[in-house]
């Protein structure tokens, strides 16, 4: 079996091994759906509740795009600022870093009072997803070959070819690993804050889903929900994942199949 | 052939020592004249890569001046191409790309300069991979590449800091050939650092032979050898001018390790 076909056909039929598993444990034992339902009710569950599980999965993805979208300009433009100036990168860098560290769990319930719900749940998808943005691609402006920097300088290069010709797609890589990982962590943002400001009643994002089913009871649509999640979350990085091969397939080693 | 009249440019007393204490030059004394391939000889840390970045402008001398014939400021000297001891090429850009670099930063338009980037290519013999990307080629293609970058502006001076030290000997022995080559074409002066005796003797009208720790000049030796062949390679003259310049290398490490 060859390579390709390999690395679809392992995945696909260690799910179906664990689905199966799940299915005949469930049958089995004869445990009932409030505590664990079977995969074929969750899927006829996902089936039935479609209406309402798209609306909240639009509204979350929407969120968790806004989120990543801010975050990837916040974090590109503030380490390119940082890069011109060192006075402002030592005045804030600080900051950015203790935004970072500060668990997003535990801002998520201060934002919703000072912020309108949705601007709340947006801020948190920003804060988690931001720095990996901000430090990756300041690493990558802050490596670019000194000699290619000095054969700018040496035929006049400004400031601003310096930039676009230069640091920034020298830094495309690391800027890219980092808009990578700030897929995936808006996300997980967004259901944080969505999570804490379900719990006060209001909201109908698929983490909403997830909570309000908790306390109904109603554990088939919590796995629907949830499996809507990974799915959303699976399509972003294969999404950013496939960006960054196009962006670089031509020239880093990151994008490039090597045969032995 | 070093003219009679006025250097091209003259070092007077150049000393450069760097911030962290290492003094690299001190007072060196250096003519280089118009249209003559001149090297810079001696060992490793014997500054000779700082003298030639001092030439490019690149860096600033401590003490001494570094004068133009033509009273230009040597920060600002047009007419100067740059070839590096590695390639220095632009990972994310075609070879047709990173040759037209130096005249986009100079504001010219792609289609205006095409012609040129493509005579540039033809001299060093690599039209057939404007297209390629520099990771796509071998060590030898990329500083074919890179000396095609520092020719496209036509420059009146060629500094080249140890250009084909990385390369192995038949690529090498071909793009000494070359490059002398392109030396009679052009009409241009070339000053080539290297720490190899049978490549300057090679190379070379005159071999400047360096002290290190601090960098100055220990002896100039004229090679007079009209032709630059294989034969000339393996000529009885060639060997006695290596015997000649290797022994000038060692009075000038030895002095060196004396005052030590």
């Amino acid at each position: 079996m060859n390579e390709r076909v390999l690395r679809i056909v392992a995945p696909v039929a260690v799910m179906a091994l664990g689905v199966l598993i799940w299915d005949l444990i469930v049958r089995l034992n004869h445990i009932p759906p409030y505590i664990l339902p079977g995969p074929g009710l969750v899927a006829s569950t996902l089936v039935a509740d479609w209406d309402i599980l798209w609306s909240s999965l639009v509204s979350t993805v929407v969120t968790t795009l806004e989120g990543f979208g801010l975050a990837v300009a916040g974090g590109v433009g503030l380490a390119v600022l940082f890069n011109q100036s060192r006075l402002i990168e030592h005045s804030l860098y600080p900051y950015a870093v203790i935004l970072q560290v500060t668990p997003v769990v535990a801002i998520a319930p201060l934002l919703l009072i000072y912020l309108p719900q949705q601007a709340a749940v947006l801020a948190c998808a920003w804060i988690v997803a931001f720095f990996p943005v901000l430090a990756n691609t300041t690493l990558g402006l802050n490596s670019v070959d000194h000699n290619l920097a000095d054969l700018f300088r040496l035929y006049g290069a400004s400031r601003w070819q310096m930039l676009w010709g230069l640091k920034i797609p020298a830094a495309l890589p690391q800027m890219l690993a980092g808009i990578k990982i700030a897929g995936g962590l808006s996300l997980i943002g967004a259901v944080v804050a969505e999570i804490a400001a379900g719990s006060a009643g209001a909201g109908s994002g698929l983490a909403y889903r997830i909570a309000e089913s908790g306390y109904r009871l109603n554990i088939p649509r919590m796995f629907a929900a949830l499996l809507l999640l990974s799915v959303a979350g699976i399509v972003i990085f294969a999404l950013l994942s496939l960006l960054a091969h196009l962006a670089l397939r031509h020239w880093h080693e990151s994008a490039m199949t090597r045969e032995l | 052939m070093p003219n009679s009249s006025l250097p091209l440019v003259s070092l007077h007393g150049v000393s450069k020592v760097f911030g962290s204490g290492t003094q690299a030059l001190d007072g060196l004394d250096l003519d280089v004249g118009r249209g003559e391939f001149l090297s810079l000889l001696g060992p490793s840390g014997c500054g000779k890569s700082t003298a030639l970045r001092i030439l490019a402008g690149l860096s600033e001398p401590s003490r001494g001046t570094v004068t133009w014939a033509d009273g230009a400021p040597a920060g600002l000297v047009r007419g100067i191409g740059f070839v590096f001891q590695e390639p220095t090429l632009m990972p994310w850009a075609t070879v047709f790309d990173n040759v037209f670099l130096p005249l986009k930063l100079a504001g010219e338009h792609r289609s205006g300069a095409q012609p040129r980037v493509m005579a540039a290519l033809a001299r060093v013999g690599i039209v057939d991979f404007a297209q390629a990307y520099p990771r796509e080629l071998s060590g030898g293609m990329r500083m074919r590449v890179s000396i095609a970058r520092a020719l496209v502006t036509e420059p009146r001076v060629l500094l080249m800091d140890e250009p084909f030290a990385a390369l192995d000997e038949i690529t090498r022995f071909k793009l000494n050939d070359d490059l002398i080559a392109l030396w009679r074409e052009l009409g241009m002066t070339v000053v080539f650092v290297t720490h190899s005796v049978f490549e300057s003797v090679y190379l070379s009208q005159r071999i400047v032979v360096m002290t290190s720790r601090p960098g100055r000049v220990s002896s100039a030796l004229m090679i007079d050898a009209p032709n630059r062949d294989a034969q000339f390679r393996t000529s009885a003259d060639y060997a006695a001018l290596c015997r000649r310049t290797s022994e000038a290398l060692s009075r000038a490490t030895s002095v060196h390790r004396d005052a030590a």
